[in-house]
């Protein structure tokens, strides 16, 4: 007649607990409520996790990240190239199925920053680039998406809008994801 | 997903690269062989149907078990206890934390209380109580449930302050609820306990049930055992017509029916009952001779008890009971008479086939007492048959018919079911008495003779003496005849051969009358009707070696 009543409803075995949700956050910043669901909040707080254990790569750095919907960060192409001393800011959105859905991933431009120029940069900051589109894989993170970025700019031959610069910019949407990019240029 | 805190920081091809935690419940790709964990990749694949790893093209088919070594590294990761916050300083190895958490764990919500009620249990046992050691497990969950969940991820003031709150509570309510707890404990066992008794009970009045299903029956059915129901086909000679009526059980009592007493309450027409009881008698024979008795009467037999309350209520319940013992007890002449009226008429009636209608219930009668006791009651049965006029199977009870009626379930308790046994001994005791002494009176009436029948003579003893008396006219007759003979043959003389026979006949013929007059008149011994015969035979025969003329005697 044991009536064993656990403390938590128990799962399946490797899942053993399902806790509520996580009360025990690796980073104590002090970070404003955002609504998210677990799974990504748990991945970013990863990566966050990852960002103040081992920093960021040479070139890039954290601006902001107080909640799990919008993180900044700058971006700025080391050594020689068309964008020496350049600093730009990129600004991550994640949603709800973020690993498995791609961040919305902009250049910040206005208030003194701009969007560089780049082929695959518009104006108003959208970014065409396949990793940010079709070929985003849960395996990539914030970080590999800014060194990414980095190297695409890195790269840049001539620095040159977008040909359908004006176009897009006067009928982009807000959010650069629904935007359908064709990725036809792989050069750059 | 799940939330641990590793204590190391676990080996990179240990991680998910999707959730960049250790695997949980891994798989692997049997295309490409990329771990991940099983949800990871399930999701993954909703949004698009390639390996995030490199891409290829992956469907949820191709996801296989991983390799034991990868599960067990994982599984065997060391991981703080997830009340690290509350203070539980314990780590365990990654799949026994549930384990810990369930038991051991006492910074949990459930640890905490379950602290306390230990504290409690201390304290009552020191004190005498018995306390059962599962009352920590029926903690309602509901204490632990309405913990207030913070929303905030990052928000531990909050949850410090909760869990705060909440411990402060605990323990002025779960003194109470432990209370209640030990004490509901207390009762389920009692309760298993009872519960198993209740089954040996039950199961033990099945078996007494099965033993007395006809009783219970009937004790189902009738709930009083019925006084007017018991009705027995007894000597009805004996006994008025209205004595009859309630003597005789209702016929339902003979079928196996537990419905009867108390559906018809005893007042059935003596040829109903009979015929019914012939009927029942016939089927059932075997059964009722196996184990049960008739319904003897009641009625009539509580007189013969030693009181019983039962008795008592049936005998006042019917008035015929003094009746029926007075006419048995009653000297013979009602009774007597009573058959002798049945018996002139059915003299000419008798015929050996009319034994047989009666014999039938007599057989029930006997039957039911088993085998042995046919034949005697099988002979008292012809002696009945040949008392009663035998009309038929459904003659008049009334006729010395002994039929006594089955025994059956519808008697309402074993008490009377015996007492109806013991009751039947004695009547038939009576009714064998009755008969014997019926008996003694036809040879007393046949003794008679013509000093007229005296009453209760029976049929035999008229037969009887009505052969005798069919013998003396033949003899008177021949001795008539022989006389005449003489007289005729007188004046012819003597040593006529023939005629001297005839003489000697006939001289002797005179002298039959006379012995034979004598004979009967000088007949006193009691059975004469082979006597005198005999007298005049011997006389006759002595008349052949003498010769004519010479007269003996």
């Amino acid at each position: 007649m044991r009536h064993v009543e656990p403390s938590v409803p128990l799962k399946a075995p490797f899942t053993a607990l399902t806790l509520p949700p996580p009360r025990f956050q690796l980073s104590r910043d002090s970070a404003a409520n955002s609504e998210m669901t677990s799974i990504s909040s748990r991945r970013l707080a990863k990566e966050l996790k990852e960002i103040h254990s081992e920093g960021c790569p040479v070139g890039i750095t954290l601006v902001k990240a107080d909640d799990f919907a919008t993180w900044w960060f700058t971006i700025e192409v080391m050594g020689e190239s068309l964008y020496q001393n350049e600093r730009y800011t990129l600004q991550f959105r994640f949603d709800s199925q973020y690993p498995i859905s791609s961040p919305a991933v902009q250049f910040v431009v206005g208030e003194g920053m701009e969007a560089p120029i780049h082929p695959h940069v518009y104006s108003n900051g959208h970014i065409c680039a396949s990793i940010l589109g079709n070929e985003w894989s849960p395996v990539l993170s914030v970080i590999a998406v800014c060194v990414t970025l980095q190297s695409m700019l890195a790269s840049c031959k001539e620095k040159k809008p977008p040909t359908d610069n004006d176009r897009y910019v006067r009928t982009a949407p807000d959010n650069p994801k629904k935007t359908r990019f064709h990725y036809d240029d792989d050069t750059v | 997903m799940l939330l641990y805190n590793y204590v190391d920081t676990p080996n990179n091809n240990l991680v998910c690269c999707i959730c960049r935690a250790p695997f949980t419940d891994p798989v692997t790709t049997t295309t490409c062989q990329h771990t991940f964990c099983r949800d990871c990749i399930t999701r993954a694949l909703t949004h698009s149907s390639q390996c995030p790893v490199d891409r290829s093209p992956l469907a949820l088919n191709d996801l296989g078990p991983v390799n034991p070594i990868v599960r067990s590294l994982v599984d065997e990761l060391t991981v703080e206890c997830v009340y690290r916050e509350e203070g539980c300083r314990h780590r365990v190895q990654r799949q026994l934390l549930a384990a810990h958490l369930k038991d051991e764990c006492e910074f949990s919500e459930a640890g905490s209380v379950r602290n306390e009620l230990c504290k409690l249990k201390e304290k009552e046992m020191s004190e005498g109580c018995a306390v059962h050691p599962e009352s920590s497990e029926t903690i309602p969950p509901s204490e632990m449930s309405e913990e207030p969940v913070p929303k905030d991820p990052l928000g531990n003031e909050d949850e410090t302050s909760a869990t705060a709150s909440g411990s402060g509570a605990i323990p002025s309510s779960s003194r109470g609820v432990s209370r209640l707890t030990e004490q509901n404990i207390i009762l389920r066992h009692r309760v298993d306990t009872l519960e198993g008794a209740v089954q040996i009970l039950r199961k033990e009045m099945l078996m007494v049930r099965t033993v007395l299903s006809p009783w219970i029956q009937n004790c189902a059915a009738s709930g009083q055992p019925s006084t007017s129901g018991a009705g027995s086909r007894i000597p009805a000679s004996e006994v008025d017509a209205g004595a009859a009526s309630n003597f005789t059980s209702p016929a339902a009592e003979r079928d196996y029916r537990p419905h009867t007493n108390n559906t018809t309450p005893g007042v059935n027409s003596p040829d109903d009952s009979v015929t019914r009881g012939s009927q029942v008698g016939s089927s059932n024979d075997e059964r009722r001779s196996r184990s049960e008795d008739r319904p003897v009467d009641r009625n009539d037999l509580a007189s013969y008890f030693p009181a019983d309350d039962e008795v008592r209520v049936r005998r006042t319940a019917t008035s015929s009971i003094p009746e029926y013992s007075q006419t048995q007890r009653q000297p013979r002449p009602p009774g007597v008479g009573h058959l002798h009226h049945h018996s002139v008429p059915s003299v000419p009636g008798m015929n050996p086939g009319d034994i047989h209608p009666t014999m039938s219930p007599m057989g029930l009668g006997g039957g039911y007492f088993g085998h042995p006791l046919t034949s005697p009651y099988g002979a008292m049965g012809m002696y009945g048959a040949i008392l009663s006029p035998p009309t038929g199977p459904q003659h008049q009870p009334q006729a010395g018919d002994f039929t006594i009626p089955d025994l059956n379930t519808s008697t309402p308790s074993i008490s009377t079911t015996l007492e109806g046994l013991q009751s039947t001994v004695e009547v038939l005791a009576a009714a064998m008495g009755e008969l014997n002494k019926k008996g003694d009176v036809a040879l007393a009436l046949m003794g008679g003779g013509t000093g007229g029948a005296l009453p209760g003579g029976g049929v035999v003893g008229e037969v009887l003496r009505l052969g005798e008396e069919v013998m003396g006219v033949r003899a008177t007759v021949q001795g008539l005849r022989m006389q005449m003979h003489a007289l005729m043959m007188g004046n012819v003389g003597v040593g006529v051969g023939a005629a001297g026979n005839g003489m000697g006949m006939g001289f002797s013929g005179g002298r039959p009358p006379q012995s034979a007059n004598g004979s009967e008149g000088g007949n006193t011994e009691g059975y004469g009707l082979p006597s005198p015969m005999t007298q005049g035979l011997q006389n006759q025969r002595m008349f052949y070696p003498v010769a004519p003329g010479i007269t003996k005697l």
